[in-house]
């Protein structure tokens, strides 16, 4: 205690005399050279950063997505009806078919003599609506080059195992949904002799706009289940119909045939009409079914 | 108000200064400036002999304090940053001017200070008895070791602790404490040694 109360004292007397002799200071020079620096030191006061710069990153993002969200909220159907538009649709289901049948594309244009078409790469999945497209191409086909209705040619899709139980399950599914075939999640196939033929480029082109929204919806099968959802169902024409009726006819699927016959007839009274261009045909068929289903 | 109170608020007014400085007032630097440079440059003066050299690292000091204002931060009191750039500072250039030849660091830490030297010459008649202990002060803190000069120094200016000097010097506290007490008792030894010596040689 007496030696810490001493060590104090002779620390402040060691601080007096430090105190008492320490004076020095640095040259008014050396003042002045120092506050020079520190005055031509270019410290200035960091620039007041605005709200919209200082936010930039969360406004430009909120921006962005209000953006987005607004499109998808006003515009809900916005590629409905550009999908149905004839000229877009059409040279897209082509694309589609041709990317699927590339073999076939390049087949000659020419039927093969035994009057099967010669078709590569044709898938088992063919769906209603494409069938539609080349049944109505296979008649337009079988008219122009005056075969007849009850011969096996046929530039239906044929693959090359199970052709008949393929074509069957086909005139089924079109039964069942004919005059509103309801899309079904099948890919896309394609009538690839078909495609090639002039024969086909022609009915694409005197495709109806019914056949044409078909060939959309089609093109928007390939799209998950979800997108399906209130699509609007296709609509066949009466010649289509009647295709469709024809080569029920030419299978001699008579069943098949039978109920197609009296959905038609009740779907499309108008073909009883004389004076329709396609009356002479629906009595011809519907003669046809009749004669094959008395017993 | 206490000692710990007038600290704080020198802290805060230095800390506040410096920011202004930062913003772009010189007037403020020059408020800091005034109010350190006087133990600053007998920081520099006392511990070397150099004093071209000791006025280089001065200023040296002053204008790493400008540059590095813009992107200052209160990490640590104003005064504990100043001496640990001049600290670092007097180091490097220990190492770079072989410092045997300007510190006695080679001197084993409680090593009584070499007292055969001869003192100042002065005129006792001329001072009064304190400014003649004054005198042989200066002299025997010019005789301790580096280390134990410069946290005598470092007390004495700036009234920094124990803790703070460690802080400066980048040393262990209780390091700090053994240098602080080997200088007292050391400078005492030799204040009282040269004053009877001068006494006894005046008689």
């Amino acid at each position: 205690m007496t030696q810490n109360s001493q060590d104090d004292s002779v620390d402040k007397a060691l601080q007096l005399l430090y105190r008492s002799q320490a004076t020095e200071q640095p040259s008014e020079a050396l003042d002045s050279h120092i506050l020079a620096m520190a005055q031509a030191s270019k410290i200035h006061a960091p620039k007041q950063v605005s709200f919209w710069r200082q936010y930039r990153w969360p406004l430009s993002s909120a921006a962005s997505v209000l953006l987005v969200v607004s499109i998808l909220l006003l515009n809900p159907t916005s590629q409905d009806p550009l999908l149905m538009e004839p000229a877009f649709i059409a040279p897209q289901a082509l694309e589609s078919q041709a990317a699927r049948a590339p073999r076939v594309m390049s087949a000659p244009m020419a039927a093969p003599e035994n009057g099967e078409p010669e078709i590569v790469g044709s898938t088992a999945a063919d769906s209603n609506v494409g069938e539609s497209i080349a049944s109505d191409a296979s008649a337009n086909l079988v008219e122009t080059s005056k075969m007849t209705a009850t011969s096996q040619v046929s530039t239906e899709p044929a693959s090359t195992v199970n052709d008949s139980n393929e074509t069957t399950q086909r005139h089924k599914a079109l039964v069942s949904t004919e005059g509103a075939p309801i899309l079904q999640g099948k890919s896309v196939s394609s009538s690839p002799t078909i495609l090639d033929s002039k024969a086909d480029a022609s009915n694409v082109k005197d495709s109806e706009p019914s056949a044409v929204a078909a060939s959309a919806a089609e093109t928007r099968e390939a799209q998950p289940p979800a997108t399906l959802k209130g699509q609007a169902k296709a609509v066949i024409s009466d010649k289509q119909a009647l295709n469709h009726l024809q080569q029920l006819v030419s299978t001699e699927q008579w069943s098949e045939a039978m109920v197609l016959l009296q959905r038609i007839n009740q779907q499309r009274p108008q073909l009883a009409d004389k004076t329709h261009p396609l009356h002479q045909k629906w009595r011809h068929l519907s003669q046809q079914i009749d004669a094959h289903s008395q017993p | 108000m206490d000692k710990v109170s007038e600290t704080v608020m020198a802290a805060e007014v230095d800390h506040r200064l410096m920011q202004e400085f930062a913003n772009g007032d010189p007037r403020a630097f020059e408020l800091l400036y005034q109010k350190y440079k006087g133990g600053l440059y007998r920081y520099f003066i006392r511990q070397i002999g150099d004093k071209q050299l000791a006025e280089d690292l001065y200023q040296e000091t002053w204008a790493r304090v400008i540059k590095a204002a813009a992107g200052y931060e209160r990490r640590a009191k104003f005064t504990t940053w100043l001496y640990r750039i001049a600290h670092n500072l007097l180091i490097d250039h220990v190492r770079a001017l072989k410092p045997v030849e300007l510190f006695s660091d080679a001197a084993i830490e409680g090593e009584p200070i070499n007292d055969g030297q001869p003192c100042m010459q002065y005129a006792p008649e001329q001072l009064t008895t304190q400014g003649q202990k004054a005198t042989i002060l200066k002299e025997c803190i010019a005789l301790l070791p580096h280390v134990q000069k410069e946290a005598f120094l470092l007390n004495m200016e700036m009234g920094f602790t124990a803790v703070v000097i460690a802080e400066v010097a980048g040393a262990g506290l209780e390091a700090i404490k053994s240098r602080l007490r080997y200088a007292t008792q050391s400078l005492k030894q030799c204040v009282e040694g040269k004053w009877q010596e001068q006494h006894y040689d005046t008689k």
